[in-house]
């Protein structure tokens, strides 16, 4: 746990060294606390073995030390309790987003889902996860469809398809200037075009037939989206639960 | 509500009579509030006494403490009101909320170590519906500019690979039930050869859990389509997006 601690070279230490390091390791909470002479009266030694000590394993004296384990203990401690708030902060959103999903829509979207159209999945980059989930799911539950991770062919199949096929479609950021086409030439084909996207503007959402938003934050790391898109796989998630009732009652009826 | 106090070493501890209690009770919650120590002995067919025992087992001092504890997450669950008032949702939201307060910052922190280090990273799940839930880890490991990632979806492929694997390599196995005998397969041959192994597995009794390093586990239910299963990977998304969101804050500590 200590790091400093535990990188010293036991092996280099006499015995009477390693009697106070092993004392130390074990009660590093109160090592801050107690002043040099405090410490070498517990061990029974005299306050020089303690420098000694502490010189032994690379620090000034024993003030460094008990500088040393504060710092640590005061880090643990940090870490311990930002980690418990982000588990808190988790389970807080997705309450909140459980609540915010809005039912009716959803209920549309999986009588679609059961239906026995032809169903094209897309989502490319960390989205297509998403989509080859439900693509994966869907299958194993007797419901055929397609899944599509390329751009250019969903643009293609969008002008192509028969009327009344559905395509689902999953991004995130769903910038209208590319999305724009696919949906035109859905109504065009006759298709209905779902989305599922954390782009809050209303115009894409008034572009496709049936809209459902999940509140992914954008995250980046070195210009990387790293956004984790876990509402977009809770709302498949949800999707699944929903559709798995009608599919699997439908088939054995 | 059971989470807080169960972890790995505890849920490892924990013998096949013992499971089946806790699986009782996770499936049960209701039950379990107003039933006597007897009479869920008797739904159990066991004894009182096995069930006092796995009561110690969780560090819990009696079967009063249980029901109370039970009782108590009973009574914060109704209280959230949940809108898609589906009994789907509840158990979905149930799931997530164990599984998350499952995690552990030690495997966590332990796991983090492992992504810093430069060892090659192998993920294997044997397809299917788990394999996208690889998919998701190996992109988001791509993404936070972690290279060296290499995913198997064929077995005979990845028990080649796994034969050439040394301490310098890390395997991590995603099983839904922890008992698929090619993922298992994996994680053995992987162990003898020094890798270190980190299995993300359900919180029964399973035999990955027991031989990996690094354990993750959810809560969840199995289900099944005939020939085929469909059981939520959505608490392992969860336990993943856990693990990147301490990664990304580990970073910016920096």
């Amino acid at each position: 746990m200590s790091d400093f601690l535990s990188n010293v070279e036991i092996v280099a230490l006499s015995d009477n060294d390693f009697k106070i390091y092993n004392y130390i390791q074990d009660n590093r909470a109160l090592i801050p606390k107690l002043k040099l002479h405090e410490l070498a009266s517990r061990l029974f030694v005299s306050d020089t073995i303690i420098i000694r000590f502490c010189q032994k394993i690379g620090l000034s004296g024993f003030n460094e030390l008990k500088y040393r384990i504060k710092n640590e203990l005061l880090n643990n401690q940090k870490k311990q309790s930002s980690f418990r708030e982000q588990i808190d902060q988790q389970i807080i959103d997705f309450q909140h987003f459980l609540n915010t999903i809005s039912m009716t829509e959803i209920q549309q979207i999986i009588k679609l889902i059961c239906s026995d159209r032809p169903l094209y999945i897309y989502g490319r980059s960390l989205s297509s996860v998403p989509a080859k989930y439900l693509y994966t799911v869907l299958n194993s539950l007797d419901r055929r469809c397609i899944l599509i991770e390329d751009l250019h062919l969903i643009k293609n199949i969008s002008r192509t398809v028969q009327p009344g096929a559905i395509i689902l479609i999953m991004s995130a950021s769903a910038p209208l200037d590319v999305y724009n086409s696919i949906f035109e030439a859905s109504r065009k084909t006759q298709a209905t075009s779902i989305l599922i996207s954390s782009n809050k503007s209303e115009t894409i959402h008034q572009m496709a037939d049936f809209y459902l938003f999940c509140d992914d934050k954008q995250v980046y790391y070195n210009e990387t989206d790293v956004n984790s898109r876990i509402y977009m796989l809770t709302l498949v998630q949800i999707m699944i639960e929903l559709a798995s009732e009608q599919l699997l009652t439908s088939t054995s009826s | 509500m059971l989470a807080d106090i169960l972890d790995n070493n505890i849920i490892t501890r924990l013998n096949s009579n013992e499971l089946t209690i806790l699986n009782y009770i996770y499936a049960h919650p209701k039950e379990v509030e107003t039933a006597t120590i007897r009479q869920l002995a008797e739904k159990l067919s066991c004894s009182t006494t096995t069930i006092l025992r796995f009561c110690r087992k969780i560090n819990l001092t009696g079967y009063s403490e249980l029901k109370y504890l039970i009782k108590q997450s009973n009574q914060s669950s109704s209280n959230s009101l949940i809108k898609p008032d589906l009994k789907t949702s509840e158990t979905l939201s149930q799931d997530i909320e164990n599984t998350l307060l499952l995690l552990k910052e030690d495997s966590i922190n332990q796991l983090i170590t492992e992504i810093d280090s430069n060892k090659s990273i192998h993920l294997y799940s044997g397809g299917g519906i788990s394999g996208r839930v690889l998919d998701y880890l190996e992109k988001m490991f791509f993404s936070f500019s972690r290279q060296n990632v290499y995913h198997y979806e064929a077995s005979t492929l990845a028990f080649h690979i796994a034969e050439t694997l040394t301490e310098n390599d890390i395997l991590i196995v995603i099983s839904s039930s922890g008992t698929y005998e090619p993922t298992i397969k994996m994680a053995n041959i992987a162990k003898t050869h020094g890798a270190k192994v980190v299995a993300i597995t359900p919180y029964t009794e399973n035999f990955l859990a027991m031989i990996a390093d690094i354990n993750f586990r959810f809560f969840g239910h199995t289900r099944k389509n005939k020939n085929t299963e469909y059981n939520s990977r959505l608490p392992i998304f969860y336990i993943i997006d856990a693990i990147f969101k301490a990664y990304l804050a580990s970073k910016e500590d920096i």
